[in-house]
């Protein structure tokens, strides 16, 4: 694999919802995406950012044109395939309560380390690494309703990060939190870009993202308005 | 295997965090439709092995041998003493006795001034001493001594006939009792006056109006010697069928008619076959309620959890991990129903029944439950948990990602 190629490479990307009034969500993305980059995709609501997010992240088919992750094209895969795909190469941050209730903050993490047949004493001390990470190693043993919205984000991103994914997706992770909290998330994603890496897709309609992230593609009725460099 | 550690992980925590109120509620239902289940045909079972054995035990014993019935019709069956033996020598049987029956009536004078009152029976000959060896008789004794090897004199009456045991019968003697005499017309014409030596009470069906002489009795009054009416079998049914036995006495007397007491008992066998259909109708009910209750829990606990399932899929937790999670809680729901439901019946009501037995006329009325009943309604829940489990769940995870977390 070239490490020097871009992991994200996107062309002429659409995506048109069915209906009486057919919605054209995307009407030809391309862009690519460098290896430990840090994007963010900006724009009105509206404007196409979350449905592209889901055609990257393989949650959503394209209507047409293509998107390719580290060079496999992903259209070339099966349901059960993008499944496993996205367990194994993709990390996942929502925007708000996406954690399972049931599940302590350490299980929340395992689970897909679990799900992917990881060693259970291997994920266990993953987990715990990762949720040290983020600062919540004190609070392995607490459930989501006993943590605050910043610290269950904060778990969702150890989660996200548990099977070491190609790339992190966050849906607006930062739109529930108050401005500390949010600053704590923003900060953990620059540690994980500058000391590990990491390429990370943040959707965001917070204009003042931008100075944590090293570009910003622009989106208004489903095309790229501009592409802007940020402030990282 | 990572597929089922980890539905097993997801089922585990959400039966252990999920509401108590609502797991039992659900245990209570389901633990109730499984009692419900066993305990309507361990009743049906239970009645018609009372039945059974009280006739088995005073009338049919468990093979009847009755006399040559073509290509002439004989009334007795010859050389009885022999043929007894030679059944007797068939491994698995236990005893066997011969009885003599005819009809007649029976008349007595209550209060002796001349006025007798008359009823029909069933006359019985035996043989006292060895008529345990296939009927019970004795233990139906309610007043009185058993008859004799050599009572000529002296009968048992019936206590439907005697009178004042409250029985069902249209009309009795008025109260005949132990010492008093009664005078027994035979079906033959020959007049007989015998003392009340005992009251026998047996109240179920043509045994209510049974009246028992001796065998030998019997015989002087219809001039017979060596012969019987029935051979009376009694047999392990344990180690060989019934139909084994009466296929060896059928070969020992090819001329005689060998019945099973089952095939005697047509009458039964039909209540039998009512009272497994019903029986069986009362159980799919159970298995319904129970796959409905399973089914309405587990969909409301999925739909609930939808958007919870949609970031499952997300992040890549594949939907067969999911269903399989669902599938594995309604199946514990199950496992705890049905040991409750267990725990109800042979721990509470069975215990319950047989200290405190509910009197029925023909006897107290007892839980019979087989193996293979308490097998089937097993298999049945747990066929039922698994469709109330899977379908649910089939129909909230193969829901659209985006609909499941966004609506």
């Amino acid at each position: 694999m070239d490490k020097t190629a871009p992991i994200i490479g996107v062309v002429d990307l659409a995506k048109t919802y069915p209906g009486d009034i057919p919605t054209l969500a995307l009407r030809g993305v391309t862009f690519e995406v460098a290896r430990g980059e840090f994007v963010a995709i900006m724009g009105r609501s509206g404007s196409g950012k979350s449905t592209l997010l889901h055609q990257l992240n393989l949650i959503d088919t394209p209507t047409s044109g293509t998107v390719h992750i580290d060079g496999l094209d992903t259209a070339t895969l099966s349901d059960s395939h993008k499944t496993l795909f996205r367990l194994d190469h993709l990390g996942f941050i929502f925007q708000e309560y996406a954690l399972i209730v049931e599940l302590n903050a350490l299980e929340n993490v395992f689970l897909p380390a679990m799900a992917l047949g990881t060693d259970s004493a291997q994920y266990k001390k993953r987990a715990a690494e990762l949720l040290n990470i983020v600062g919540l190693g004190e609070r392995l043993e607490h459930y989501p309703n006993e943590l605050s919205g910043g610290e269950q984000q904060r778990v969702a991103i150890a989660r996200a990060l548990i099977n070491s994914p190609k790339i992190v997706f966050a849906d607006e992770p930062t739109a529930n939190l108050d401005t500390a909290s949010a600053k704590i998330v923003l900060d953990l994603f620059t540690k994980l870009k500058t000391e590990f890496g990491q390429t990370i897709i943040m959707v965001t309609h917070e204009p003042d993202d931008k100075q944590y992230v090293d570009r910003v593609i622009r989106l208004s009725d489903g095309l790229i308005e501009g592409i802007e460099t940020g402030g990282n | 295997m990572n597929t089922i550690q980890t539905a097993c992980f997801i089922a585990y925590k959400s039966i252990v965090r999920g509401r108590k109120g609502t797991l039992a509620l659900m245990l209570i239902i389901l633990s109730l439709s499984f009692f419900n289940m066993m305990f309507i045909p361990g009743v049906f079972s239970g009645l018609l092995d009372t039945i059974t054995g009280l006739l088995t035990n005073t009338s049919t014993s468990d093979i009847v041998v009755t006399p040559q019935q073509s290509p002439v019709p004989k009334e007795f069956i010859e050389n009885e003493a022999q043929l007894q033996a030679q059944i007797r020598t068939i491994p698995g049987v236990l005893g066997t006795t011969r009885i003599y029956l005819t009809a007649g009536s029976i008349a007595y004078d209550k209060n002796k001034d001349g006025v007798y009152k008359t009823v029909s029976a069933q006359i019985i000959g035996i043989d006292p001493t060895q008529v345990d060896d296939a009927l019970s008789l004795k233990q139906y004794l309610v007043a009185g001594q058993f008859l004799d090897d050599s009572d000529t004199d002296q009968v048992l009456l019936p206590a439907a006939l005697a009178g004042g045991y409250g029985l069902p019968v249209p009309s009795d003697l008025g109260g005949a009792k132990v010492g008093d005499k009664v005078n027994m017309v035979y079906g033959n014409g020959v007049e007989r006056q015998y003392t009340v030596k005992g009251i026998i009470s047996i109240t179920f069906g043509t045994a209510l109006s049974n009246t028992y002489v001796t065998s030998h009795e019997a015989e002087s009054v219809l001039s017979a010697s060596d012969q019987a009416s029935e051979i009376l079998v009694k047999v392990d049914s344990s180690t060989h069928p019934l139909s084994y036995y009466k296929a060896r006495i059928q070969s020992l007397a090819p001329n005689l008619k060998v019945q099973m007491y089952t095939e005697l008992l047509a009458v039964i066998q039909s209540v039998l076959d009512a009272f497994t259909l019903i029986a069986a109708i009362v159980s799919a009910i159970s298995v319904l309620v129970a796959t409905v209750t399973l089914f309405v829990m587990i969909y409301i606990n999925a739909v609930a959890k939808r958007r919870q399932i949609g970031i499952l899929k997300a992040i890549g937790i594949k939907e067969n991990i999911i269903v399989y999670s669902y599938v594995l809680q309604a199946l514990f729901y199950v496992l705890c129903g049905v040991a409750l439901g267990l725990m109800i019946v042979f721990l509470i009501v069975e215990p319950l029944l047989h200290a405190y037995p509910i009197e029925l006329p023909f006897g107290p009325l007892l839980l019979t439950f087989s193996f293979n009943l308490a097998a089937e309604s097993v298999a049945a829940f747990f066929i039922a948990g698994f469709f109330a489990g899977i379908i649910p769940a089939r129909i909230v995870a193969r829901e659209d990602i985006l609909k499941a977390i966004w609506g």
